[in-house]
């Protein structure tokens, strides 16, 4: 799946979603639209309940939107098979969650492998490319540590190895530094900064932060399921860069 | 055709109360015997019994008195106490008091009673039991019963159930009880792992692929449990038939382990528990992801 740089990775036009029903129906984004070109690295800002994650979930594909499209690179989620998206998902799009998720019962390497061993991979060609991911992240020493037995920054950098591994074209992260102190949220923005500069993998990141907020390129304000600002940093000022 | 006659009567032995058998040993070694002798030829056996060498007991006496081949039994007669040289041990759960099993004549010449309790008819080759036995009835009266072996052995197999109905009926009831208990793991066990399969979801794994990684669980789960089940049944069978059943009933029974029963019980098992994962592991692989993932 290639993309010319001027052309839009993502593309939401008059996205509404509505969560609930009746009396308990509750608005998470209303007639949004929005394009993030490949090479972006998009920071998603505003206050909590205004439709951040749910405008992250609608183009990772793990929700659909009540009306409108959504359209990552030549796909239309909004109407596309479960399965089609799963495949997008797992060789195209990473994904880095605020708790981390990661399985207990699997070590740090097994983790990062998983969604190669999703996607048909032995086990035994999986490995090496997740060391090679926990060494991009300075991790491959804890390569055998069970989730309990790191960090919160540990797991979040394990979290990052993983969402790499596939080597997508764009990168979800919502929230990723919201459960790590300053010190350990800079090293997560550090890494990243150097994701999309030495991979030029889209990124789209959710965050409150307004420090990590000047580490991209261009940052859009969602409150009360709308796009309230839409900054671009002016060329050769992007942090970090 | 021949017929022999048998006499079984209650003796005593030395104070004990035991089953004396006269058998018509010399007529049944020659038509063949339905006894079955422990660690021995029957027809060598019948034949030195025939020829008052010595007398048979039952492994329930052998096992109450502690007596075997090579001792001798003592038992009471009308003129005094006789002992006997024992030759071998033989099967029979016809009573748990013990029986000793010697010749017709020497029972006849000892203890001065030359009644019959049973005869036994050996049919030639070429006769019809069934109308061999209506003969019989017709020239004894019908008061007395006459049965083919095969009748005999269909009329134990049909006691034998009906005491086993219970045992059958409580077979059933726990595999009805192990299947819910499948189903029912299986179902709390996707419910609890919900994020953990919704992770899979949200790193693209398919739903097909998570359908097939929960099912292989459930197998596995399964043939364990079944082989569990195998182990676990196989030893509590065993100290039933070889602990309680002696205790209760005095009866020592061979051990016979179900080897084709336990090779089926595995994949039984299995095939159960893949049948019980099948609707919990297709809602688990179309869970809401964002929804389970806790991500709203």
């Amino acid at each position: 799946m290639s993309m010319r740089r001027d052309e839009a990775l993502v593309e939401l036009s008059g996205v509404t979603k509505v969560y609930g029903e009746g009396t308990g129906m509750v608005t998470g984004l209303a007639d949004v639209s929005l394009r993030v070109g490949a090479g972006e690295f998009l920071g998603i800002m505003g206050p909590t309940g205004g439709g951040k994650t749910t405008l992250i979930n609608l183009i990772g594909g793990l929700d659909r939107p009540t009306r409108g499209t959504v359209r990552v690179a030549d796909h239309q989620l909004e109407r596309a098979p479960e399965d089609v998206i799963r495949l997008l998902r797992r060789r195209h799009i990473g994904v880095v969650f605020q708790a981390f998720n990661l399985l207990p019962s699997l070590s740090a390497l097994e983790n990062v492998a998983l969604p190669l061993l999703a996607d048909g991979l032995a086990r035994r060609a999986a490995e090496p490319r997740a060391r090679a991911a926990l060494e991009q992240v300075h991790l491959v020493e804890r390569a055998a540590a069970r989730p309990a037995e790191l960090s919160g920054g540990e797991q979040q950098r394990v979290a990052l190895a993983r969402a790499l591994i596939a080597d997508p074209m764009l990168l979800l992260a919502d929230e990723p530094t919201g459960c790590l102190d300053t010190r350990t949220g800079a090293e997560m923005v550090d890494l990243l900064l150097r994701a999309h500069r030495l991979r030029g993998v889209t990124i789209i990141l959710v965050t409150h932060d307004e420090r990590i907020a000047t580490a991209c390129t261009r940052t859009v304000t969602v409150a009360d399921g709308a796009i309230v600002a839409d900054r671009r940093r002016p060329v050769g000022s992007t942090a970090g860069g | 055709m021949a017929v022999a006659g048998h006499r079984a009567a209650l003796g005593d032995s030395r104070g004990h109360p035991v089953v004396i058998i006269g058998y018509d040993a010399a007529v049944s070694a020659a038509h063949g015997a339905r006894i079955t002798v422990i660690n021995g030829d029957e027809r060598d056996l019948l034949l030195r019994v025939a020829r008052r060498e010595g007398v048979m007991v039952s492994d329930t006496f052998s096992r109450r008195f502690g007596l075997g081949p090579g001792d001798t039994v003592f038992l009471s007669t009308p003129d005094g106490e006789r002992g006997f040289p024992i030759l071998a041990v033989v099967l029979d759960y016809s009573v748990d008091l013990g029986t000793v099993v010697l010749d017709a004549s020497a029972y006849r010449e000892f203890w001065g009673d030359a009644s019959v309790t049973s005869y036994e008819v050996w049919a030639a080759p070429d006769e019809d039991p069934r109308a061999l036995r209506q003969r019989v009835s017709e020239r004894i009266g019908y008061a007395v019963p006459v049965l083919t072996s095969r009748d005999m052995r269909a009329e134990f197999d049909g006691q034998l159930d009906h005491a086993m109905s219970i045992a059958y009926a409580t077979e059933l009831a726990s595999g009805v009880i192990a299947l819910f208990s499948v189903v029912n793991f299986i179902v709390v066990a996707t419910h609890d792992r919900r994020r953990e399969i919704a992770l899979w979801g949200a790193i693209g794994t398919s739903r097909r692929t998570i359908e097939r990684i929960l099912h292989c669980e459930a197998c596995l789960v399964g043939g364990l449990g079944g082989l569990f089940g195998v182990l676990l049944g196989g030893v509590t069978s065993y100290l039933v038939v070889r602990g309680a059943v002696p205790l209760v009933s005095g009866w020592w029974l061979e051990y016979r382990f179900p080897g084709s029963a336990a090779l089926l019980a595995v994949p039984i098992t299995i095939a159960v528990a893949a049948v019980s994962a099948v609707l919990p592991a297709r809602r688990a692989a179309r869970l809401p992801l964002v929804e389970a993932l806790g991500t709203l």
